[in-house]
């Protein structure tokens, strides 16, 4: 494993369901697909760019109502999971 | 608007555009065919694409609007060419291959499973045994270095063991109603495992059934299911073929997203 993923492991573990929903989407669009050797920068070396601007892109991901209306079904079972525990923990 | 041309899809020629406005997402776009194949491209400056949420979101509504008009395949975003003739060329160059994903995976869907760990989301995942971290008394600072690390491998050994284990008790279950799947373990310390499953759309339902009678089985993890998203993962990779989910960037977008939601800058 990457050492510098190992560093960071406390903030990558604390994802929430509604981030996994937008991750899938990120890593599917940005780093899956068909890939054609595309001939202006940002397609081939200028891959890094993409990767900078999402550092703007990932901040206002309150944005995304039609993105993060499918994580419902994650949402929900994570809900209804964290209710569970509650009512055991409580009961 | 410039007079590059970004790559959304690839497409059979035949394949009628989307009408104009379909979802907001399908102005101004073209077909590019070589042979039996086209791919589906609009406008974007000479620069390249812009890195936003709308860019991204566009290009996902694009493709989406896309691939229901017919089989299609989803190209990475920002794949951007001078001219529609570089795209023909590019086409070209890899048209067997593209043929092929084609009628594979044309018509079909992936959906996404991603199990969290469940312990605390500030730990490194699972808590290590304790009489894993006490170094002996009375040891150097070499041998403690030692210690830990080897403690530490021991950790990184149980952690993807129990990793492998959720992704086979998952995979009992799930793997017999997809026709292909993904499958990697610990992309980041806090995902066990991420799991892409190819599917035909009309097993989307059955497979979602499943998905909720076994989640509420899983004590370790918490199992999360996105999509149904277009084929992404399953393309033919230039690189090698097989393996797991290629997470190069799963991890640095996670980071990314983290850093984002806390506030930091990049």
């Amino acid at each position: 494993m990457d050492p510098s993923l190992r560093s960071a492991s406390g903030q990558t573990a604390a994802l929430r369901a509604q981030d996994v929903t937008l991750l899938d989407l990120l890593d599917r669009v940005v780093d899956h697909g068909v890939i054609l050797a595309g001939d202006v920068t940002i397609s081939v070396a200028g891959v890094d760019l993409i990767y900078l601007g999402l550092r703007v892109l990932l901040a206002p991901v309150e944005r995304l109502p039609e993105l993060m209306s499918r994580t419902v079904d994650a949402v929900d079972a994570v809900d209804a999971m964290d209710e569970e525990r509650s009512e055991v923990a409580h009961g | 608007m410039g007079s590059a041309c970004y790559v959304y899809a690839i497409v059979g020629r035949n394949t009628p555009l989307p009408s104009a406005g379909t979802g907001g997402a399908a102005a101004e776009l073209a077909m590019v065919p070589w042979r039996e194949l086209a791919a589906v491209t609009g406008q974007t400056g000479d620069d390249g694409a812009p890195v936003t949420v709308e860019a991204v979101l566009h290009h996902e509504a694009v493709v989406e609007a896309v691939r229901r008009q017919g089989p299609a395949l989803p190209v990475r975003f920002g794949t951007v060419f001078r001219d529609a003739t570089s795209v023909a060329s590019a086409l070209a160059e890899r048209y067997e291959p593209l043929a092929a994903d084609l009628d594979r995976l044309g018509d079909k869907v992936e959906l996404s499973l991603t199990a969290l760990w469940a312990a605390p989301a500030s730990s490194d995942g699972p808590a290590p045994a304790p009489q894993e971290e006490a170094a002996p008394a009375g040891q150097g600072a070499g041998a403690r270095y030692l210690h830990a690390r080897a403690a530490e491998i021991r950790r990184d050994e149980a952690l993807k063991e129990r990793a492998r284990a959720v992704a086979r008790e998952l995979d009992q279950v799930l793997g017999g109603l997809a026709l292909e799947r993904r499958v990697s373990f610990l992309p980041t310390p806090g995902v066990a495992v991420r799991s892409a499953y190819l599917l035909d759309p009309a097993g989307v339902e059955a497979f979602k059934a499943a998905f909720e009678a076994t989640r509420r089985a899983r004590g370790e993890v918490r199992v999360l299911l996105t999509g149904p998203w277009p084929p992404y993962t399953f393309m033919r990779r230039t690189e090698t073929e097989g393996g797991g989910i290629p997470d190069g960037r799963f991890a640095e977008l996670a980071q990314l997203l983290t850093d984002a939601k806390r506030g930091r800058p990049g």
